[in-house]
């Protein structure tokens, strides 16, 4: 076993490499402590000033990796997890999770319904280039329905000619006259920084031939409820 | 079941096939060794239970997940017993350390469960666990599958949809706790065996500090993606080839050298398969494996130990992929590209013996250590070539990498200022390139990967401006290896004697 050599035994760069190495752990640490200051100031400062705590701390250049995404507690939950992301490619999968469910449970589920035009599920008509906030650009067809339900579920996506874009009342209408019964809501449309953007609502059919019907409510900045 | 008693059942699955498969090795690993490594062993039958149920045309259900198990162990032990096995090792793993390691993990496994922390962001939610839970019930690998994301990630979810559960995340911060545990272990029974205890622990605790405290760790340790198990894999393949390299003892029990071998080839695979670009980095381990088994006369037995495994895993996963989907062509990772790489590194394995018959016709040595300066030099060289040929791309990529890494806006603050500054002041001390040491390898090996990083993001796209840059957040992969380095660096400092020195 070798003894633990003297800082004066040692070469002037292996001296420096150390103090170095305790340098840069200790920025760590304070790092670390600024954080930890950083997290109660700024819940303090989010009452203060009526905004968003989560918004203000990934604003904070000091805690930008810890704030970002912060966890949030929706692990065993797929259904709760999308429904915070608010994206647009949330929709299929969130129909396909569903009907997964329901036939988990005996339900006998023949077809799921998506609008042919999908100007309303994603706020612009498919194929619009986007920009993001970043600068980037994408656009708007990349992540259709059916697509996304088909990792879920081998139930047959189909479009339907339906002009989807209603407001609630309108929704309410065509739940009754379609006998189809609100199954699940609050999934928004897309992120403010993605374009199309409001809140969906599926709707099913009971009887033997059990079907979904997405129907998007009202084009509304993201984070809104019905 | 529950979600939570499911992830728990789906780790247990993976540790116990780890378990068993590293069962003849555990000897040569010791008890640390042997239960740190036994879930990422274990996870690496989740791409091969892909294979099985793609090659079988059946879903990758439970039948599957035993056959993707039975395949692994049956790989890993026919691999370990014809490189000649577990030889001199006499460590004992007792049973009681089985006890302790279960309560452990299955502790860790159950708060994350209960408290349900998890961190996701599109890919997580639109791509890695889908895809998982479409593998689960068609059991095909698609194209989706292969160019997006590779086989592994996407196979051991779906295993955890066999298991019960609808989002696999306690698995990540139970990989990020064997991060850190194979990080002391491997400082302490590499680097640090020599030196004084106290100032070992002050050295190994400082690394694990500097890990937990790094917030790219805290966030992968959470984040359901490829970057923790990526990260790990690599970390565990180097380490493992170190370990199987020093040279400061006189004499290593040769089983120990195959099972280090036999480990870091696994590891190699399971990097290679967690991401597609993964495919391009396996290179690095690979590299550094090279070097090691030409240091001596090469050993069939020991190219064996390390290339096969990662060519059973590996091979196997793109086999079943090419009879399911033939050349499939992608935006992303296409058919040909893949079977290009696959190519080299087919021809890898046949590199230790090209390496050597170069070596004896070369009038400078081209074997052993210089092997692998001598890469790195010609790779950084032909890589700048590359770069200034396609400079628009390379510009805007190179741009926004130090816009990210060191501009803060990736999210690292002044992180890679501290690690740039580490690694040329290593060296000035002389530790960078210092023969038969414990730091030679893994500087290459860091300065081989960011060689690899530049290619692969340079060329093929430029990345954005923000914590969501692909580069940005595959520099994270570096981490552990960069802070294993420094604290081996640390090491030879203050026992000031190279580790050949000390017992030879």
């Amino acid at each position: 076993m070798s003894r633990t050599a003297s800082f004066r035994s040692r070469s002037t760069i292996d001296n420096v490499m150390l103090v170095a190495v305790v340098v840069c752990l200790m920025a760590g640490i304070v790092r670390l402590a600024i954080v930890g200051a950083v997290v109660p100031w700024t819940y303090v400062r989010a009452r203060q000033v009526h905004t968003g705590f989560v918004k203000l701390l990934e604003e904070s250049p000091a805690a930008a990796w810890w704030a970002r995404r912060v966890p949030y507690r929706e692990g065993g939950d797929y259904l709760g997890v999308m429904s915070r992301h608010s994206s647009v490619r949330t929709l299929g999968a969130v129909l396909g999770v569903i009907v997964e469910q329901e036939r988990a449970k005996g339900v006998d589920i023949r077809r799921v319904l998506v609008p042919k035009d999908q100007t309303a599920l994603y706020g612009v008509p498919p194929g619009t280039p986007m920009v993001r906030t970043d600068g980037t650009v994408f656009r708007s067809e990349w992540a259709p329905p059916r697509r996304y339900a088909e990792f879920f579920t081998d139930v047959p996506v189909d479009t339907v000619d339906y002009q989807p874009l209603l407001n609630s009342q309108q929704a309410a209408a065509l739940a009754a006259a379609t006998n189809l019964k609100k199954r699940a809501e609050d999934f928004y449309v897309g992120k403010p920084a993605e374009g199309g953007s409001g809140t969906w609502v599926v709707l099913a059919r009971q009887g033997a031939q059990r079907e979904f019907l997405l129907v998007p409510i009202e084009a509304r900045p993201a984070g809104g409820g019905l | 079941m529950s979600t939570a008693w499911s992830e728990l059942a789906a780790i247990f699955f993976f540790i116990a096939v780890g378990w068993v498969a590293l069962w003849p090795a555990r000897r040569c690993l010791g008890a640390w060794g042997y239960h740190t490594a036994a879930l990422p062993m274990g996870l690496l039958s989740a791409a091969l239970a892909g294979t099985f149920s793609t090659l079988a045309n059946r879903p990758l259900d439970a039948v599957s997940a035993i056959a993707g198990a039975l395949l692994l162990i049956a790989g890993v032990q026919v691999c370990s017993w014809l490189a000649g096995g577990s030889q001199d090792c006499e460590v004992g793993v007792g049973w009681r350390s089985f006890a302790i390691a279960a309560g452990a993990m299955g502790g860790l496994a159950l708060v994350v469960g209960v408290v349900r922390l998890t961190v996701s962001n599109n890919d997580s939610v639109m791509s890695y666990w889908p895809l998982g839970v479409q593998l689960a019930r068609t059991g095909q690998f698609t194209t989706a599958l292969t160019a997006a994301r590779s086989a592994l990630i996407p196979g051991m979810n779906a295993i955890h949809v066999v298991f019960g559960s609808d989002w696999a995340y306690v698995i990540y911060p139970m990989l990020a706790a064997t991060m850190v545990v194979w990080l002391a272990v491997t400082l302490l029974t590499g680097p640090l065996g020599a030196s004084d205890r106290s100032a070992a622990r002050w050295i190994v605790g400082s690394a694990v500090v500097a890990l937990v405290i790094e917030p790219s760790f805290i966030f992968n340790a959470l984040f359901v993606h490829s970057h923790m198990i990526s990260g790990l894999y690599l970390f565990m393949s180097l380490t493992c080839l170190w370990l199987a390299g020093r040279q400061d003892t006189a004499e290593q029990p040769r089983g120990a050298v195959v099972a280090f071998l036999v480990l870091a080839g696994a590891f190699a695979a399971g990097f290679a398969l967690g991401r597609p670009d993964g495919l391009a980095y396996q290179f690095v381990p690979v590299a550094a494996a090279i070097s090691l088994l030409t240091r001596a006369k090469v050993d069939r037995r020991e190219v064996l130990a390390f290339f096969g495994p990662l060519l059973f895993v590996e091979l196997s996963v793109y086999a079943a992929t090419y009879a399911e989907l033939g050349l499939w062509d992608s935006g992303k990772l296409d058919g040909k590209t893949t079977l290009v790489v696959l190519g080299v590194l087919v021809l890898s394995a046949a590199g230790p013996w090209i390496v050597q018959a170069l070596d004896r016709v070369s009038p400078v040595r081209l074997a052993g250590e210089r092997f692998f300066s001598l890469l790195v030099s010609v790779a950084a060289v032909l890589t700048v070539a590359a770069l200034a040929l396609k400079w628009d791309m390379a510009g805007g990529a190179l741009d926004n990498a130090r816009a990210n890494l060191f501009g803060g806006a990736g999210g690292y603050h002044y992180l890679w200022y501290g690690v740039v500054i580490l690694l040329v002041l290593s060296v000035f001390t002389g530790d960078a390139l210092r023969p038969a040491s414990w730091t030679r390898s893994p500087f290459l090996s860091i300065l081989l990967f960011f060689i690899v990083a530049a290619l692969v993001h340079g060329l093929s796209h430029e990345g954005r401006v923000g914590p969501g840059d692909s580069l940005n957040r595959v520099a994270f992969h570096a981490l552990p290896v960069v802070i294993w380095y420094v604290a081996a660096v640390v090491a030879r400092i203050v026992g000031q004697a190279t580790p050949m020195e000390v017992e030879l």
